[in-house]
């Protein structure tokens, strides 16, 4: 019982990609801007345009504007180029309130990489779930407090 | 506090998860005095992970289903959205790669 509620806290993705592990890998960290989706997956949103991961244990992870503002979304805190990668995960909030991220990357016999991705630690997260129990926005503004702000 | 993946607050819930209980008795099972699995308790709280009620002169603690499934849909539709974004990405540097040495490949044949 114990065990099926704690996968509760942990959400999983898993993906096979027609890449070999290596460039799945330096397309994830070195690349990320070219895929993820910053105008609703950053602080800065619209004006996001980068997003530079530090690539050393320690390194950092931050989004980028044109006009030189950084914020900063986790610290790297496992680097093996082409098997794995993880982090803490504290985009919009201290890094206290970070969660934290790992993806690993495994060669398929076609060549191909699966790419497997776990969140967890959900618990450190301030008051998130009861806001969006009682039907908040589930959007990214409420993981970044913008509704505080806001309010 | 290391609110990073907190040991002994993701104890205290692990040990929710098996049933209701007062601080008291998650006292007892913890290296660590009742004010502190208090503090942990007030953060799973706020977090919306637990809820408590009074039972006689006790409060007792258990785990909010609700906020458990809240939290987690929003974050599995979070990273849907984010790692959707690499698929198409990898897809796209595939075929890009192929076609390339595709031209690569004729152009070569040409030459000379």
């Amino acid at each position: 019982m114990a065990k099926a509620v704690d996968s509760g806290l942990t959400v999983r993705k898993s993906m096979t990609v027609p890449l070999a592990p290596a460039d799945a890998f330096r397309l994830f960290t070195e690349r990320m801007a070219t895929w993820w989706p910053l105008a609703t997956h950053s602080v800065y949103e619209t004006e996001a345009t980068g997003v530079v991961v530090e690539p050393r244990i320690g390194g950092r992870i931050y989004e980028t504007t044109d006009d030189g503002r950084t914020s900063e979304w986790g610290v790297v805190s496992a680097w093996s180029p082409g098997e794995r990668f993880a982090t803490s995960w504290h985009p919009g909030n201290e890094p206290a309130l970070a969660t934290q991220i790992d993806v690993t990357f495994s060669p398929t016999p076609d060549g191909g990489t699966r790419v497997d991705l776990v969140h967890t630690g959900w618990e450190a997260r301030g008051t998130e779930a009861a806001k969006l129990a009682s039907g908040y926005d589930t959007g990214w503004d409420f993981v970044l407090g913008r509704f505080v702000e806001a309010a | 506090m290391d609110a990073l993946g907190d040991p002994t607050r993701r104890r205290i819930f692990d040990r929710l998860a098996e049933g209701p209980a007062s601080v008291g008795a998650l006292a007892d099972g913890m290296p660590v005095s009742r004010p502190a699995v208090s503090q942990h308790l007030r953060v799973l709280k706020d977090a919306g992970l637990v809820s408590d009620r009074q039972v006689g002169t006790r409060r007792v603690y258990a785990v909010d289903p609700a906020g458990v499934v809240a939290l987690r849909e929003y974050w599995d539709r979070f990273w849907s959205r984010a790692m959707d974004g690499f698929r198409v990405a990898a897809e796209e540097h595939a075929s890009s790669r192929e076609s390339g040495m595709q031209i690569k490949e004729s152009s070569d044949g040409e030459g000379s």
